[in-house]
């Protein structure tokens, strides 16, 4: 009896410190997700290194020597942040609130 | 093949050396002949020793072959081209048999493709799909088979990791020893070539482990990308294949290396090496062409380099955004992975618990909420909204600093006033605007005044702005200007006449005219003068006739007529005391007068007969006709009909008058009365009268300019007047005091 309740207490302290760990791990997800979101936005916004395009985009204007600077972008445009599905659910999420 | 001696050199160059070994080398040539080459000349018995296939070459010159000229020397096509008409048909050029089937080929090459039903995407080059550069031969498998496994059974070296150690081996060599093909003899130590095998980077391994520290994955643990082949999935780690089998495999490498003189233990294609150029081996595969390098300038290099830089970074970003997804995704797995153990041990706890029969505590065992679909990241209509934000706060500022700029703008003197106004309520400070406003619309208005006046001081009239002024008809200004001559005239006569009164009167045509005697000078005769105002300029005014009583002297009461010379005496003469009455169907015509009562004009018919056409002043000839016709004589002729003279036919006098009469008109030939050809400008062509008035143009215009400049004169002295005034009254206002109207005078100026 000693040693199940022992057993249970350990688990019991197991369970909180994975629930702590989880938690950690959805704000570290979550800073991820905003760091990429900055990041991609930064890169499709253009710089100065996008000027003869972006990843994205393509490089068709590569060769040639006139630049155009239409850095207009949508949101299908972020295709790293699209990539992780529980973000698309999430924004989903929130335009259904809306 | 014989290479031909030439023999004939058409293009032996002036100076004369004979290059006979450089023309052999070169295709023959057709040149144009000239003068200045010398010509070799074959005679017929010289023909026998030239070289017949100098002769035949120059025959074939007329068969396009199509191959480039260095390869028309190629032997089969050579023997070809010289039996040219082909008529031996077996001259051919040996090609490698293609046509076989391949008895094996299933043995080798196995899989069943599937048709993607999207496009097929590819993203990995060649070298990523075959694996290592190196490829076992036979002899390599009987070393691995009967050499290195063989002794090693348990712990055996697979054909893949083999060829894996092989090309690293190479990689290796190749970046130690690049010129190892000079002495193969010198080749490095195992130990030496160890460390940059470990560096080596063969099968994208170093990237894979890189990106598993990155992602903080157990060192170790095999993992695939997209990018990867499956065949070397199973292989192990170069680090382990290099402690164990490296040296044994490197003996076995060295050998092979010192046998093929240091150069590449990969079978390679044959190609050429550096500069050196040899079209005569058959055997290489890829020749160069010979390219014209395309003219590089600065701009474009840096150009370039510029936007390669750009690329690198561009790939920077996406490296390190992907890197970030796989982090994302990597985290992701964690979670799930945390789910799992977390509902394990709730599963634990649970059945625990329950054995134990504890209550409660069990905030912990079911999971509060579901995680909320609530992200945390700031979105991009936030963002946007944020940006928005920002920038239109910027505007607003700008759009105050305008405003004060724009305030500032108008007023240089009243600036720091307005700017107090400007600080103080909305209201007064619109007050202040509207003021402005004001003001500036009279200082705009004042100021366009000013400017009016300004601009009309210079009339400018360019040469080419005279014609488009609408001009006054010449005709019209003549006979303006007679018109006020008459009137002047009119006038004259009229004061005349109420100064005479009743006393006297004139019986001439124009009664207040004195009737003159007047003579032509004998120089000029009105044939050679155009116009009868210049025979009338000319007119020399003897005497003068005046009769004081004239309706006494009609009546016959009187017979006083006064005569005065030119020189204005009275003459005494009773030659002249006569008042004349002229007609000039008067039996006894007697003219005292010399006024011209008729003028003539002399005309040459027919036969060249002389006429001379008389020409009655202010007459018209056919009222005149019934003066002097009796029409009924005409007509009492007509009617008898009697057999009569020509000069005593009426009828026939009639005609004649009227033909003499013809020309009788006030009008001239131009149609223009005579009474206006005075005012014709003696006979001035159309030319010089434009000139005339352009020079009238001038008059005008300088005219209007000083009249502007009276304007803007008055104007000014009007305004110093005003100074004046306003000083005079500042003066005298100490002096005394002065009624509020008189004050504010000068303020409202």
């Amino acid at each position: 009896m000693d040693k199940q309740r022992k057993e249970y207490e350990e688990l019991k302290q197991r369970l909180k410190q994975a629930l702590q760990d989880k938690k950690k791990q959805e704000q570290e997800w979550d800073q991820i997700q905003q760091d990429i979101f900055d990041k991609e936005t930064e890169y499709l916004s253009g710089n100065a290194s996008s000027k003869y395009g972006t990843i994205v985009k393509g490089f068709d204007g590569f060769s040639k020597h006139t630049s155009q600077d239409n850095h207009h972008f949508q949101d299908q445009d972020r295709i790293f942040s699209l990539s992780s599905a529980l973000f698309v659910k999430q924004q989903q999420g929130i335009e259904d609130e809306d | 093949m014989p290479i031909p001696s030439a023999q004939v050199d058409q293009g032996v160059s002036s100076n004369g050396s004979n290059s006979a070994a450089s023309a052999s080398l070169t295709r023959f040539r057709h040149r144009k002949i000239s003068v200045k080459q010398k010509l070799r000349i074959y005679k017929a018995c010289d023909l026998k020793d030239l070289d017949h296939d100098e002769l035949q070459q120059r025959e074939l010159l007329e068969i396009e072959t199509g191959v480039e000229k260095n390869e028309e020397r190629e032997e089969h096509l050579h023997k070809i081209l010289q039996n040219s008409q082909l008529k031996t048909k077996d001259l051919y050029i040996p090609t490698p048999d293609a046509s076989r089937v391949w008895k094996e080929f299933d043995r080798f090459y196995y899989g069943k493709f599937q048709e993607p039903k999207n496009y097929i995407q590819f993203s990995a080059q060649l070298e990523d799909c075959c694996g290592p550069c190196y490829n076992l031969d036979e002899r390599d498998e009987a070393f691995l088979n009967n050499v290195l496994n063989f002794e090693n059974e348990g712990d055996r070296l697979s054909e893949y990791e083999f060829e894996m150690l092989m090309t690293n081996f190479e990689s290796a060599i190749k970046e130690r020893q690049p010129f190892l093909t000079m002495d193969p003899e010198s080749i490095l130590p195992y130990e030496d070539l160890k460390p940059t095998m470990l560096k080596n980077d063969i099968g994208d391994v170093g990237i894979k482990t890189e990106l598993a520290a990155e992602l903080q994955m157990e060192a170790g643990q095999p993992f695939l990308t997209k990018f990867d082949s499956r065949t070397g999935s199973n292989s192990r780690y170069m680090g382990i294949l290099i402690e164990k089998y490296g040296l044994p495999v490197y003996e076995y490498w060295r050998q092979r290396k010192i046998e093929v003189v240091g150069g590449s233990v990969i079978p390679s294609l044959r190609a050429e090496r550096g500069k050196d150029k040899d079209d005569n081996d058959p055997y290489f595969c890829f020749r160069r062409r010979e390219v014209r390098q395309t003219r590089k300038t600065r701009r474009v290099d840096s150009q370039n380099s510029q936007k390669l830089r750009l690329l690198y970074q561009q790939l920077q970003y996406t490296k390190e955004l992907a890197l970030l997804v796989a982090k994302r995704e990597k985290m992701s797995m964690d979670t799930l992975l945390k789910d799992k153990e977390i509902f394990q041990l709730r599963c634990h706890t649970k059945s625990l618990k329950r054995e134990l029969g504890i209550k409660g505590e069990d905030e912990d065992l079911i999971s509060q909420k579901r995680r909320k679909l609530v992200s945390n990241v700031i979105t991009n209509k936030k963002y946007l909204v944020a940006q928005t934000e920002a920038t239109s706060l910027k505007k607003l500022k700008t759009k105050g600093k305008d405003r004060k700029l724009a305030v500032k703008q108008p007023s240089g003197s009243d600036l720091k006033r307005q700017q107090l106004h400007f600080q103080k309520s909305d209201q007064q400070r619109q007050m202040q605007q509207q003021h402005l406003l004001q003001q500036q619309q009279v200082n705009g208005s004042q100021s366009q005044q000013d400017s009016s006046v300004v601009s009309h001081v210079y009339v400018k009239l360019p040469s080419s702005k005279i014609p488009d002024i609408v001009l006054e008809d010449v005709e019209k200004l003549l006979s303006m200007k007679e018109r006020n001559t008459k009137r002047f005239v009119e006038d004259k006569m009229r004061r005349r006449r109420e100064e005479d009164g009743n006393l006297f009167f004139n019986l001439t045509d124009d009664p207040y005219n004195p009737v003159f005697e007047v003579h032509i000078p004998p120089n000029i005769k009105p044939t050679n003068a155009p116009f009868s105002s210049i025979v009338s300029s000319k007119f020399e005014i003897n005497r003068s006739y005046y009769t004081p009583n004239l309706q006494d002297y009609i009546a016959g009461a009187s017979n006083f007529v006064s005569a005065y010379n030119k020189d204005g005496e009275v003459i005494e003469n009773i030659k002249y005391k006569r008042l004349e009455f002229y007609n000039p169907f008067e039996d006894k015509r007697e003219s005292h007068t010399r006024e011209l009562p008729l003028r003539f004009r002399r005309r040459i018919g027919r036969c060249g007969i002389e006429y001379l056409d008389r020409k009655d002043i202010n007459r018209n000839p056919n009222d005149m006709i019934e003066q002097f016709m009796d029409f009924s004589i005409i007509n009492e002729q007509e009617e008898n009909s009697d057999v009569i003279n020509v000069y005593d036919s009426k009828l026939d006098e009639l005609s004649r008058l009227h033909e003499r009469w013809k020309y009788d008109s006030d009008y001239n030939s131009y149609g223009i009365k005579f009474s206006n050809e005075p005012s014709r400008l003696n006979q001035i062509s159309n030319e010089t009268q434009v000139i005339r008035f352009g020079t009238m143009l001038g008059t005008k215009s300088y005219e209007q300019l000083r009249d502007a400049t009276l304007k803007y004169r008055q104007n000014i002295m009007a305004q110093r007047k005003k100074l004046i005034n306003a000083q005079r009254q500042l003066q005298q206002q100490p002096q005394q005091p002065q009624s509020p109207q008189q004050q504010q005078q000068p303020q409202q100026q």
